[in-house]
């Protein structure tokens, strides 16, 4: 079942396009990892969804219905960053939340509260509370009504490592025990590798690509960084006894071999046997970041 | 609707503010009621004297002393800068904290959300002016008591003026949620309201003068704003009934002013992004 599904969203702020022509597809049970640099259109595309900017042009559909209104009330949001009366305390403001629900059951502040591990916190007013504590509030408010969609813009910004990972299994316990589907955009890319099954990728507000973590791995796949002293005549050994073509010339002294990941002794034992002298042989993967850069056309180490 | 009024309310008496800016009207209404009174007892007292002394025995003290109606519906248009501010920081606040958008995300229609507030802002106006009326009596019965005759009657007028009364400060209270909802910033807005609010007043009859001049007729912009109307209104003689087409012309200054300022504020906190 298709979750949110977008067609050809487009908005425009004066003369430029934030979002344009994006159509995205979030499934059940999936944590679709959002990326993008700031400015991208991550924001803008969150707000469309649910309700808080008008789009252009383009279609919404959420839970497979295009009766918005209904399926918003369906939707845990934390946008930009958790919202809250400053004066008042972290029951008060999850009652003011719980009051705009359909749910009769009140219990349920105190059952979330403690689920953020918020609920021994007493009547301290929110604006007292740590950076890492009003993240967890945030999370408690999208959590109320039991919602069947999350979607967290920077869940874990100002969070301590203890708190990050706490938030992590959180969100994964809420997706493989409840099946809740989550749409979380973050920048630190190797915290959305633990937690995403499927990413976009957003780019002056176009999605550049949408693939599954299967599809990545294949993509970010390994690969031998071999450095030869006669780069010419090591590939010539590679495609007669190595039988492959696999492979790239990286710079004078350096191939990169994407076969025979497993067998570096072999292809070490035969390109010797070749009287090619091996300065170095490594195995390397490129990572969510790296494919990142390398899809939005940047350097990761610039 | 019914759970957005539920909220707003909850929000409006956990709000600071409006209790603050209760407790600021109910001195300032204090101190003159407690003045106002004090000089009406020390006035009837010297005229008493005074006519004691000339062998007259008696004064018809409702002919010089308004008595606390008048006096109550006298004061009740200063409630309009109490009921205004509370209204911009009760609905910038919700832009400052972000909180509008744990609003709108759950799917309510902008409309609604921006009623709600509106209705918050009329419960807001109904109750100071019940603290107004409520500390002008208190102090009334305390000082006066039965010094002055009939100071405690009940004018024919009293409630027709109180009427038009909340009907102007209605329409006031619309203006100023129209400024927050366009501006979004506290102090912007009620700069912007009160700059409204003194400007009016004064660039109004100059425009009525340029109209004389230049298009020779009587026609009076100043007679259509919100601030003459009111200071007419509050400014009464309450045992003379209102004049018809001045009776009309408020209650169309008022409700023009409210569907007005109404539409402005939704069709532009629809428009707008959050």
């Amino acid at each position: 079942m298709e979750i949110l599904k977008t067609n050809g969203l487009t908005k425009i702020y004066g003369k430029k396009a934030a979002v344009s022509n994006l159509n995205m597809n979030i499934n059940k049970g999936d944590i679709y990892g959002f990326i993008g640099k700031n400015g991208a259109g991550k924001t803008t595309l969150i707000k469309m969804v649910v309700g808080l900017a008008a789009p252009t042009s383009g279609e919404i559909t959420l839970f497979g219905s295009r009766n918005l209104g209904k399926g918003r009330r369906n939707i845990g949001t934390v946008i930009e960053a958790p919202a809250f009366a400053p004066n008042l305390s972290a029951r008060k403001n999850m009652y003011i939340q719980w009051q705009l629900l359909d749910s009769k059951n009140e219990s349920i502040i105190d059952e979330t509260l403690k689920l953020v591990g918020l609920d021994n916190v007493g009547k301290k007013k929110v604006k007292n509370f740590s950076l890492g504590m009003k993240q967890r509030l945030g999370i408690a408010m999208t959590l109320m009504g039991e919602p069947e969609f999350l979607i967290l813009d920077e869940p874990v910004n100002g969070l301590d490592p203890e708190g990050i990972i706490e938030v992590r299994e959180l969100l994964l316990k809420l997706n493989h025990e409840k099946g809740l589907t989550i749409l979380i955009s973050s920048h630190l890319l190797s915290e959305l590798s633990r937690l995403a099954t499927r990413y976009g990728i957003i780019n002056d507000g176009v999605l550049i690509d949408e693939l599954s973590v299967e599809e990545l791995e294949k993509r970010c796949k390994s690969s031998l960084k071999i450095k030869v002293n006669d780069v010419e005549k090591a590939c010539e050994v590679i495609k007669t006894q190595l039988n492959t073509e696999n492979y790239k010339i990286l710079d004078d002294n350096t191939i990169e071999l994407f076969d025979h990941l497993d067998e570096s002794g072999i292809v070490n034992s035969i390109l010797a046997k070749n009287d090619i002298i091996i300065n170095s042989i490594s195995t390397t993967k490129s990572d969510l970041e790296s494919y990142f850069m390398k899809v939005i056309g940047g350097n990761k180490d610039e | 609707m019914s759970k957005l009024l539920k909220v707003d309310f909850y929000k409006m008496f956990k709000t600071k503010s409006f209790y603050i800016i209760g407790i600021i009207l109910l001195s300032f209404t204090t101190l003159i009621a407690i003045t106002t009174s004090l000089l009406c007892v020390d006035a009837y007292q010297n005229i008493g004297n005074f006519t004691s002394d000339l062998g007259e025995t008696a004064i018809d003290a409702s002919v010089i002393f308004p008595g606390i109606f008048s006096t109550i519906a006298s004061t009740l248009s200063s409630i309009v800068t109490y009921t205004s501010i509370f209204m911009i920081m009760f609905m910038c606040s919700e832009f400052s904290y972000g909180t509008i958008k744990n609003i709108a995300s759950k799917g309510y229609r902008r409309e609604s959300i921006y009623l709600s507030k509106f209705i918050c802002g009329i419960a807001c106006t109904f109750i100071y002016t019940a603290v107004v009326v409520v500390a002008n009596l208190v102090v009334a019965v305390i000082i006066v008591g039965n010094k002055i005759p009939h100071y405690f009657d009940l004018p024919s007028q009293f409630f027709t003026s109180i009427s038009l009364t909340l009907l102007l400060l209605i329409s006031y209270i619309s203006l100023a949620l129209m400024i927050a909802s366009l501006i979004r910033g506290n102090g912007a807005s009620i700069g912007a309201f009160f700059v409204l609010s003194i400007l009016t007043p004064i660039l109004l009859p100059k425009a009525d003068e340029l109209l004389k001049n230049v298009i020779e007729t009587d026609f009076t912009i100043s007679k259509y704003s919100l601030s003459t109307c009111l200071l007419q209104v509050t400014g009464a003689d309450l045992t003379k009934a209102f004049n018809g087409n001045d009776l009309t012309r408020f209650i169309c200054v008022a409700v023009g002013f409210l569907v007005v300022t109404s539409t402005v504020g939704i069709y532009f906190f629809r428009k707008r992004d959050l």
